[in-house]
């Protein structure tokens, strides 16, 4: 089995990596559909579902604002326009996530999507109380793990969800890679000393959950099933072979989210 | 006197010549007296003169014709002088202002796209942005021109305005002929307005534009006209809405001096805010579509591998109050189309306007129309030509009708593109044998020899429902033929039957009403399931399905497996860096799968 590893982000090739572009979505959920991909992994940005707007920031009278409440998880009514282009890449770059992920499901492929964890508030808003995660959650094969990514090795607890498909094992592998039993006391809210915001740093993971989510999700594909018949064309494979990067940077790169 | 305008009108030309005369002597003694030299130069200052009614054509001909002196002359103290003259503009303006009707604008419209079709339509040198960026600056805006009056009450009107808007933006994206776009997916693909927030927008900017000369605006008048300032208020509202979290503005309801002064004081401000309600308008409707896209396509994935424990939501649709039915199966249908595949499925019927091409060419007019299709539809509507060739009594085989796969053949040659072409020779004389009927004939005469024999009229009724469910027909086919009947039985005719002429009247106009068939006054309701929903539908669907876990079953098909070489899509990955997914799945993938639990940092 030869696994190639596509890194689709806007940085990486701003045509085929951008999925705000719906030609872009259409070409990768039809590569899944046609069998050539078996798993994704993301997590679509955050920044308009975030908690953090919750809290008003002294000083900052312009301060991000709550976009989407329970009634309206998708966005408010009323917005500002920069505020109403943020939510529409967020529901494009959520809505490719989930049909990926309902995709490979249907196709027997693996899956890993990664976002928040629900807040224990009820008037806080979050992709795990909509209704079409709670039917995906429902499906037999998809699970959700939770977890605290302080527990391996983020500076905040930062409590986060993963809707996991045809992946059995990764709860067990996650757990193999945890490297402290106690939570950080650190909190990623508002400004940092520099002046950015705080929760920026928590874009990315840290390196043990990418161990331990690549060794579960590695074990999930290994046991897919085989079709030694079924080849991937030439055409696909010219196209992403700008997209497997082999070199590294230092850090993760801007946020295009909007 | 800078930029000033003055109004008069008058009974007749004459009379409006004269006092046009008149005006511009007082004005330019008034002038003069002020020691002011006008300047009476082409486009400095103009009379500006409509005429209409008795005697406008030779007041036309007088002023603006080939041999018309040049400008108005005008009688002073120091002699005369002449003040040129402009009127064609003027009147144009003018009556397009009066008398500007949505089916005129419309027409107009479709006019103006026929004419820069091939600009605009697929034309695939330019994207579809830029192909609706110039559909907005050129046609749109001068099909809105002077719509702010509309108040388009009637739900027919609305709906005549609605469709054919959208039939137009429709035309601008590719395929347009063969893909069904919905309404939603016009909007949201073209990034045009909605017709509804076009006529909104018209109407604030036309606001903003009586209160920014509110001095000289007839607010009588206005306000008299209630339906204007009903539809001005829901406007109002709708931008309140719209802008509330991103402005200051109050509710309108309650603080309007606050709008007024806006409207008064800050015209562009004015118009920007309007802009920028409907650019958000748009954006929310846009999100809407889009959430909800991915909504239904979700459910269809699930639903195709049977995941899913109950099929689409539905809902029960009444069938339309215009009876389609067909006479002898006493079956009522939602669309003329449903009732015409129905009479060709199960009785053989084909429409009777088919019988009279053989080519794609109509026989009378000439023009060639391309397809078999296109030439049926231009028969049905086209009365002068239908009944031409059904006067010449030259009934040849019905040709390949729409929906087969010669006809499909002629429309993907055709693409669309190309209009009916006019065709030029010799016409053929006018048929004189044959008659030319929109009704059954054989209905009309069965029901006539029939109606001989009965002696009552409740026989009479009888018999002509008896003869409905013997003979094959719509009810419209049906009903057309007791009609004709009605008007065309003379009083001879009626004399020889069994019952009195009124009652054989009364009789035949009683059966023309649907209420007589039963079958066709039944509110039937028909089921539809589909996935193209609301979005708050949607996710009422995903919330039972979620909770009838009892039904909860794997993938109803067993995946069919990936190949040797396979790819994993780490979205929203960023640059790659050390310790990151892809680096440890490669390090994995190199060393073996079996080590993946056995080497945990915590163990």
């Amino acid at each position: 089995m030869q696994l190639f590893v596509i890194s689709l982000d806007v940085v990486i090739d701003a045509t085929w990596g951008d999925i705000s572009r719906q030609q872009t979505r259409e070409f990768w959920l039809a590569a899944i559909r046609a069998r050539w991909v078996v798993a994704i992994i993301g997590g679509p940005p955050c920044e308009t579902w975030s908690q953090a707007r919750e809290r008003s920031i002294e000083g900052h009278d312009f301060a991000p604002r709550v976009l989407r409440v329970p009634e309206h998880p998708w966005g408010v009514p009323s917005l500002r326009l920069k505020e109403l282009r943020q939510i529409r890449v967020g529901n494009d770059l959520m809505g490719f996530i989930l049909e990926a992920v309902v995709m490979l499901y249907c196709v027997g492929g693996v899956a890993a999507l990664e976002h928040p964890a629900e807040p224990a508030s009820e008037s806080s808003v979050s992709i795990w109380k909509t209704p079409i995660l709670a039917l995906l959650l429902s499906l037999p094969g998809i699970d959700l793990v939770s977890l605290a990514q302080g527990l391996w090795g983020a500076k905040s607890p930062k409590p986060t969800s993963f809707v996991v498909v045809n992946a059995p094992d990764m709860r067990q592998a996650l757990r193999n890679w945890q490297i402290t039993r106690e939570l950080p006391k650190g909190i990623s809210i508002g400004r940092d000393q520099a002046g950015g915001w705080s929760t920026a740093v928590l874009k990315e993971y840290p390196p043990s959950l990418n161990g331990g989510l690549a060794a579960g999700l590695l074990a999930a594909i290994g046991q897919c099933a085989q079709d030694p018949t079924h080849t991937v064309p030439a055409s696909f494979v010219a196209r992403c072979a700008p997209m497997l990067c082999t070199e590294y940077g230092e850090h993760i790169g801007p946020d295009f989210a909007g | 006197m800078d930029d000033s305008c003055f109004c008069f009108a008058a009974e007749d030309p004459l009379t409006l010549e004269r006092k046009a005369a008149n005006l511009c002597g007082l004005l330019l003694q008034r002038c003069k007296s002020y020691a002011m030299t006008p300047n009476l130069q082409p486009g400095k200052t103009a009379v500006l003169l409509v005429f209409q009614g008795k005697g406008a054509a030779a007041a036309r001909k007088k002023h603006f014709g080939p041999t018309a002196d040049p400008g108005l002359p005008v009688l002073l103290e120091g002699g005369v002088q002449r003040v040129h003259m402009c009127i064609w503009v003027v009147s144009c303006i003018i009556e397009e202002i009066c008398d500007k009707k949505p089916a005129d604008a419309t027409a107009s419209l479709k006019g103006l796209f026929n004419n820069i079709g091939k600009i605009l339509y697929q034309n695939k040198q330019l994207s579809l942005q830029r192909r609706a960026e110039l559909f907005r600056t050129l046609m749109l805006s001068k099909y809105v021109y002077g719509c702010d009056s509309w108040t388009l009450m009637e739900q027919q009107t609305r709906h005549f305005v609605h469709t054919s808007l959208m039939k137009l933006y429709r035309r601008l994206l590719p395929h347009a002929y063969h893909t069904p776009y919905s309404d939603e997916e016009v909007l949201f693909l073209t990034g045009l307005s909605d017709p509804s927030d076009l006529f909104r927008q018209q109407r604030l900017r036309h606001l903003g534009a009586l209160y920014s000369c509110s001095d000289s605006v007839p607010w009588g008048l206005i306000n008299a006209d209630t339906e204007w300032t009903h539809l001005v208020r829901s406007d109002l509202e709708w931008m309140w809405h719209q802008l509330r979290s991103s402005s200051k503005l109050p509710d309108p309801q309650h603080h309007f001096g606050v709008w007024v002064g806006i409207m008064r004081d800050h015209r562009r401000y004015w118009k920007k805010l309007v802009r920028r309600a409907g650019d958000h308008a748009a954006a929310q409707r846009d999100n809407r579509f889009s959430v909800t896209q991915f909504h239904t396509s979700i459910l269809q994935h699930l639903q195709q591998a049977q995941c899913l424990g109950q099929g689409p939501p539905s809902d029960l649709r009444t069938l339309p109050t215009t009876p389609y039915g067909c006479m002898q199966c006493q079956k009522k249908f939602m669309s003329r189309g449903g009732c015409g595949a129905h009479m060709f499925r199960v009785h053989g019927h084909v429409h009777p306007v088919r019988r009279l091409f053989d080519t794609t060419q109509c026989g009378c007019c000439l023009r060639e129309f391309h397809s078999f299709g296109r030439l049926k539809a231009h028969l049905i509507r086209a009365d002068f030509c239908r009944h031409s060739l059904q006067r010449r009594n030259h009934y040849v085989a019905p040709a390949a009708g729409i929906g087969s796969t010669e006809n499909d053949r002629q429309e993907a040659a055709l693409d669309g593109l190309l209009p009916p072409l006019p065709g030029y020779g010799p016409h053929l004389p006018p048929g004189g044998q044959g008659i030319a009927l929109d009704y059954h004939l054989h209905i009309f005469e069965e029901i006539y020899m029939r109606m001989l024999d009965v002696t009552s009229t409740a026989e009479g009724e009888k018999m002509i429902r008896d003869v409905a469910q013997e003979i094959p027909a719509t009810w419209e086919d049906f009903r057309k033929t007791l009609q004709a009947l009605l008007h065309e039985a003379t009083t001879e005719d009626t004399a020889v039957l069994g019952i009195s002429a009124d009652d054989f009247y009364s009789l035949l106009r009683r059966l023309s009403l649907d209420t007589q068939w039963p079958f066709l006054c039944v509110e039937a309701e028909v089921q539809m399931a589909h996935w193209h929903r609301e979005l708050h539908l949607l996710e009422d669907y995903c919330i039972e399905e979620a909770q009838n876990t009892h039904q909860r079953r794997l993938c109803g098909e067993v995946p069919r497996g990936f190949g040797v070489v396979r790819y994993v899509l780490h979205a929203f990955s960023g640059r790659r860096r050390c310790g990151d997914f892809q680096f440890y799945l490669i390090v994995w993938q190199l060393t073996s799968l079996a080590c993946s639990c056995s080497s945990s940092p915590l163990t």
